[in-house]
């Protein structure tokens, strides 16, 4: 089964607030990539240090406006002036800026997914000190001038599965950390988690699972010496076998094939332990461990069946299947 | 308290404490030195620790050095609570934040009070000169909070911010301070000001400047000789006055004893018998120079008094609260007026007073001279004369005199200035009997012909004094004419024969009295913009009703319009390019784009031409051309010649989309 | 036919005009497609080999044969089948009886043109044979080295949909091309003039060679030698960095690659007869230069021509 978990599973109130503020935001604007930031999207707000300067900007002004000094005043002004601007800025640093894309590729289980957003100015303004925000985790990236540039959003894993990333946040506080101006999206792409590996799983299962195992494919090149057979055109020198043609009085060559490994399947009932979940990370074990070897096997679940094969993307596909299980 | 990974930069800690000290400057210069030389010292330590890396000090010697610094400042200014010190106060702690200066949420905050610490200075001196530490203050304090943010992106990004460009950061700091004039200004104007202060002023010297004394004694005056800076300045609503009835009264003084004139408290609080106005009154107004005191300078006789100020029984007008910023105030003289045809007798007793044992020749002289001139005019008359015909010099090289002063200046010396000729007048005319008063405050000006205003200098300070005479009144009778004539003619530079210090030449002089020009305008229209001067400035704009409510809904809106008109010019503003070359590309690109040729996500310049040229063919030799030109000169190995050739044909070029009916007209 | 004295180097002039006479020969056996021909082209003198991917009958091999006519030179046609070994193609020592010893024989690979017909019908061992003499410019045979002839061009071709019994080429052997290219259906109006019109492989036949072998290397030697504006330069780095930074690739383009778009740029530009190169030039050649370099991830159900559109689509032109 696939889950589009959010993150924070719990349907307390703080699922339901997301919910409401997801829905009044959809409402707005489009919130999944590809889009592209408008005026509807973005919201902006002091920053602390932003009410700190304001509080200092209001001691000053009431000061300035006691002592009729009009200096002071002035530069109570300017104050003021800046932060207006720094507002702008902060909004312009985020205004029609363009989020596409989203993936992650699989990680297993408890590893961080990095989870990739492209981010373009679609009007070769530079756009200095971005931040995309996911829960508690921040990361930032200038976008100097109008390519595309990916920003890799760390994300922890927990459950085997599909998931979503859920709300991200990019926000910037340029050009003064006077205001922060941010935007909520939801990339909708979900990303893969592989099921977590048994930490010690038990040896991989020998022998066919199957009746009488396998027709294996043909190899016509091995690492193993196979068999003599006579010289033909186009053998290459160094597999003439010498000796023998000299007892044979005929050039014969030396023919390879390789290994005939026994045949591996795994399944779910050959692992040794009580609850899916556990069974699942051992049956992953196992097709790491087989890859890593070089082995060629077969993976049974239910009535999938995936091989026999071999190599990384026999690997993927095992994983993928053990993980939507 | 965390640390972050990486110590904190030193460029991002060198601006910060570089705006911390450019807004410290003026201050520093007004604290004792040994203060202000453990603060440079602080910021000293701070880039030094930046350079090599120190670690900041534990959290008790933080607290003990700020402590220290506090008591520091107890101790040396405490007896002086006040503005000054509270200034000080405040630079001092911020050296003390140097120690804890390792965390972002610091040098902002150091950063950040820079402004408060800049706009505390305008409290002790808001001359013209200070626009430039304003602007320089704020700029480096911008580029610091430009840095800061810097800092704190790379702290994420990971950016190397090992070595910004400098001078780029300044033109952004410049940039950003300019861009924040718009809001300033509209608020300046706008911003309801108060009419009443919400706490009172508290009392105390302007960084060590001063106008005159509400006392004199011989010297008091000649310091201000010296000071060639403004007192203020007078514009006449018709012609001024001829510079020998330039006298602008200030306090009175009616106590002598032996040393020193004093004013009188009965006849400072008295309220003024009411001058009235006629025909021959003189209409000014005056842009006063703060000078810490509470008397206004007024031609005689004042009709009426600026509002919150009264005009006293000699009238002086004094304001309520000490001058402590500029002031401008408008006045209506009559200087025909008589002063007390009647003297009351307890005012005739202290205008004759004389202190007990003093001046014996002073007094046998004027014994003698009331036997030889019974009339009063006469007597004085003669006492001019004296001063006149006899070896009396006008000099500020004066001779410190003893007990019996007058008598050492009228027999002995006969150098002086003002003020010996004023007292010692006054001393022969009580002793002959005739009442007295001295008068100080200042004398003539400098008239700006194309400013239409007098400036009075600190050095036109002047001492003269009043006698009272059967019919007259209160006359005034300036000794130090008889003496020197051209002092009162011509001012006081032409009474000291020589130049007064090396600098002071005749194109110095004019420099000064050009950069005059520019103060006065600053003080009219920025310093001076009061809440008066607000309402009319509103009322000339043809704002029916000014009150403070409404003044405040006006400044709204304004205010709402100016934050529209910079968001337009931010947002609106399309990227524009240094490359001339680029800038006519994108300026042909926006035309396109009007006739509804729109550039796809990656269409290549020529490609876009060659789509236009398919929409017009009309113009495809024209865009052709256009093509060939820029594919020449911004790809080309020798785009000489090329790129002009470009520019000169795309300003030419009209797009004409085939569907508007122009394109008919120009097939 | 090339004259027999050794000549001087030709002026520039001359080179581009020998140039635009082999790019007209060519176009007038293919027609209505000269994008293509301008790609072959390119991919000879940027001194790689050119992949034809496309379905039979739209004139692969007589591109291929046109091409290899008008660049002149000795050239080879190889027809893949799947019993083909890789002596067949490197050329075999022959032991010999009479004085014992072994002979070289070279194969076809030792020629300035080879056409690789349906390269996909041979075993992977062969051809990673032709793969490797096309990556090392020359053969090693039982321990001996023989360095193939210069200017040495492969063109092959390769039918993507008959998959029976053919073993297409491995994604990681496919960057031994330079470009990968298509043909496509002809418009309306060609596919008629191809109906009325005599067969044009009959011209062919009588193809006169316009280059030779010295003159395509003088002409690898212009293209390497054309100037590349900085602009230029930042799209190309541009175009590289958005194929690294694409969600749907598993891994962006290699600095070798980068290199390779370069040099092939150039040479378009060379064969357009343009003495700069455009972002135009980059542009062209991109498609064919990275579409068969990026390895879409499979979770993101976009073929490689897909993320090259959307590259170029999303990357502004400087």
């Amino acid at each position: 089964m696939a889950q589009t978990a959010a993150p924070g599973n719990r349907p307390g109130l703080k699922n339901t607030w997301q919910r409401l503020v997801e829905s009044w935001l959809r409402r707005r604007a489009p919130i999944h990539p590809p889009l592209q930031l408008a005026y509807r999207q973005i919201f902006i707000l002091p920053t602390r240090f932003g009410w700190m300067l304001g509080l200092l900007m209001g001691a000053m002004l009431i000061g300035s406006l006691n002592f009729n000094n009009n200096l002071g005043l002035l530069t109570t002004f300017i104050v003021a002036g800046l932060g207006v601007n720094s507002m702008l800025l902060a909004f312009r640093n985020l205004h029609k800026l363009a989020i596409r894309g989203g993936m992650a590729n699989p990680v297993h289980a408890g590893q961080t997914a990095h989870y990739q957003l492209s981010l373009q100015s679609t009007d070769e303004r530079p756009r200095p000190s971005l931040y995309v925000r996911h829960e508690v985790k921040r990361v930032g990236i200038d976008i100097d001038d109008s390519s595309a540039v990916s920003i890799t959003v760390p994300l922890l894993t927990h459950q085997r599965g599909w998931h979503r990333p859920g709300r991200m946040r990019i926000e910037t506080t340029h050009p003064l950390g006077l205001f922060r101006a941010w935007a909520w999206f939801w990339p909708d792409r979900p990303y893969l988690v592989w099921p977590q590996p048994a930490e010690r799983p038990p040896p991989l299962p020998e022998g066919g699972g199957g009746p009488g195992g396998r027709e294996q494919r043909h190899q016509v090149e091995g690492e193993d010496f196979y068999s003599l057979r006579q010289w033909r055109e186009g053998d290459p020198l160094h597999r003439i076998a010498w000796k023998a043609s000299q007892r044979h009085q005929d050039l014969l060559s030396r023919e390879f094939r390789e290994e005939q490994a026994p045949e591996l399947v795994l399944t779910l009932d050959r692992a040794p332990a009580r609850d899916l979940e556990s069974r699942i990370s051992i049956v992953t074990a196992w097709v790491l461990q087989a890859e890593q070897l070089d082995r060629t096997w077969t993976l049974q679940l239910g009535s999938l069946e995936l091989g026999p094969d071999h190599g990384p993307p026999h690997r993927k596909r095992c994983l993928r299947a053990l993980a939507e299980l | 308290m965390k640390l972050p990974e990486q110590a904190i930069p030193l460029h991002t800690v060198g601006w910060t404490v570089a705006a911390m000290l450019v807004a410290a400057l003026p201050h520093l210069a007004a604290m004792p030195t040994g203060l202000a030389v453990l603060i440079v010292a602080a910021a000293a330590w701070r880039l030094a620790a930046a350079h090599y890396g120190w670690r900041p000090p534990p959290r008790w010697l933080r607290i003990l050095l700020t402590l220290g610094a506090v008591a520091l400042v107890v101790f040396t200014l405490g007896a002086l609570w006040g503005r000054r010190t509270a200034a000080t106060l405040l630079c001092v702690m911020l050296a003390a934040k140097m120690f804890e200066l390792f965390r972002i949420r610091d040098l902002r905050m150091v950063a950040s009070v820079c402004f408060f610490l800049i706009a505390t200075q305008f409290l002790f001196n808001e001359r013209l000169f200070y626009l430039v530490y304003l602007a320089t203050g704020a700029m480096v304090a911008v580029v610091a909070l430009i840095q800061i943010q810097r800092y704190e992106d790379s702290t994420l990004t990971g950016r190397n911010t090992a070595d910004p460009d400098h001078r780029s950061l300044i033109r952004q700091g410049a940039v950003m301070v300019m861009a924040a004039l718009p809001v300033a200004l509209t608020l300046f104007v706008l911003f309801p000001r108060l009419a009443q202060p919400l706490w009172g002023l508290p009392e105390q010297v302007m960084d060590g400047r001063t106008g005159l004394s509400d006392s004199m004694s011989p010297g008091s005056i000649a310091n201000l000789f010296l000071d060639d800076s403004p007192a203020f300045r007078a514009e006449f609503d018709d012609q001024p006055p001829p510079p020998q009835h330039r006298y602008w009264r200030g306090p009175v003084l009616w106590h002598f004893d032996g040393n020193t004139w004093r004013q009188s408290q009965f006849a400072s609080r008295q309220p003024a018998i009411p001058v009235p106005a006629d025909s021959d009154t003189i209409r000014y107004s005056i842009q006063l120079e703060p000078h810490e005191q509470r008397w206004l300078f007024v031609l005689d006789y004042p009709v009426n008094a600026p509002a919150e100020a009264h005009i006293s029984l000699d009238y002086q007008v004094v304001d309520q609260r000490p001058v402590t910023s500029l002031k401008q105030y408008e006045m209506v003289s009559n200087p025909d007026f008589i002063d007390m045809p009647e003297l009351h007798e307890s005012l005739q007793r202290q205008a004759l007073s004389l202190p007990p044992e003093r001046n014996p020749r002073t007094l046998d002289r004027a014994q003698e001279l009331r036997e030889r001139y019974p009339d009063d005019r006469e007597l004085i008359m003669a006492v001019l004369r004296w001063f006149n015909e006899e070896e009396f010099y006008y000099s500020l090289e004066t001779t410190p005199t003893g007990r019996h002063g007058t008598d050492e200046f009228l027999f002995d010396l006969r150098v002086g200035y003002c003020e010996h000729y004023a007292s010692a007048f006054a001393i022969l005319m009580r002793a002959a009997g005739i009442p007295t008063r001295v008068v100080t405050g200042y004398q003539g000006g400098f008239w700006q012909p194309n400013g239409q205003y007098l400036l009075v200098r600190q050095s036109d300070a002047h001492a003269w004094t009043e006698v009272w005479l059967e019919g007259s009144g209160w006359t005034r009778v300036d000794p130090t004419s008889a003496v020197a004539p051209e002092r009162i003619e011509q001012g006081s530079r032409s009474a000291v024969g020589h130049s007064r210090h090396m600098l002071d030449t005749e194109w110095l002089r004019t420099l000064r009295n050009r950069y005059d020009r520019f103060q006065h305008l600053w003080n009219r229209w920025i310093l001076g913009f009061d809440a008066e001067r607000q309402q009319r400035f509103l009322e000339r704009l043809g704002m029916p009703d000014t009150r403070p409510g409404t003044i405040a809904v006006i400044m709204v809106v304004a205010m709402a319009m100016v934050i529209a008109a910079i968001t337009l010019v931010v947002l609106g503003r399309s990227w524009r390019h240094r490359d001339p070359l680029l800038r006519a590309w994108h300026r042909l690109e926006r035309r396109l784009h009007r006739t509804g040729v729109r550039r796809t996500g990656g269409e290549t310049p020529l490609e876009l031409l060659k789509h236009a040229a398919g929409i017009m063919p009309d113009q495809a030799a024209e865009l052709e051309r256009l093509a060939e030109h820029f594919g020449k000169a911004r790809y080309g190995p020798d785009p000489a010649g090329h790129a002009e050739l470009f520019i000169e044909h795309s300003k030419a070029f009209k797009p004409v989309s085939p569907n508007e009916p122009g394109a008919l007209n120009s097939v | 036919m090339s004259e027999s004295a050794p000549r001087r180097p030709a002026r520039p002039e001359q080179l581009a005009a020998d140039l635009a006479r082999a790019r007209a020969a060519v176009n007038e056996v293919i027609v209505d497609k000269p994008e293509v021909v301008d790609l072959a082209f390119s991919a000879l003198l940027a001194g790689g080999h050119l992949l034809i991917e496309d379905l039979p009958g739209v004139g692969k091999t007589t591109l291929a044969q046109a091409l290899s006519l008008a660049v002149g030179g000795n050239w080879q046609r190889i027809q893949f089948t799947s019993d083909m070994l890789p002596a067949d193609i490197v050329g075999v020592s022959v032991f010999r009886r009479d004085d014992e010893s072994f002979e070289f024989r070279p194969g076809p690979v030792f020629a300035n043109v080879v056409l690789a017909d349906e390269i996909n019908r041979a075993t992977p061992r062969t051809q990673s044979a032709l793969l490797e003499a096309m990556a090392e410019g020359q053969v090693t045979v039982d321990g001996q080295t023989h360095p193939l002839p210069r200017p040495f061009f492969v063109i092959a071709t390769q039918n993507p949909l008959d998959l029976t019994g053919t073993y297409p080429l491995p994604d990681s052997q496919l960057d031994r091309f330079l470009l990968r290219t298509r043909i496509g259906y002809p418009s309306a109006a060609e596919e008629r003039r191809l109906l009325v019109e005599p067969d044009r492989r009959s011209l062919l036949e009588s193809m006169q060679p316009v280059l030779d072998p010295e003159r395509v290397g003088e002409l690898i030697d212009a293209a390497t030698g054309l100037h590349v504006a900085e602009p230029v330069l930042d799209y190309i780095q541009a175009l590289i960095a958005a194929s690294r930074a694409h969600a749907a690739v598993q891994a962006g383009l290699s600095p070798r690659a980068s290199l390779a778009l370069i040099q092939c740029a150039r040479a378009h530009a060379l064969v357009r007869q343009q003495d700069f190169c455009l972002p135009d030039n980059v542009k062209q050649v991109f498609p064919a230069l990275a579409a068969h370099r990026l390895q879409p991830l499979a979770e993101s159900g976009m073929s490689g021509d897909d993320i090259v559109a959307d590259i170029l689509a999303n990357t502004p032109v400087p």
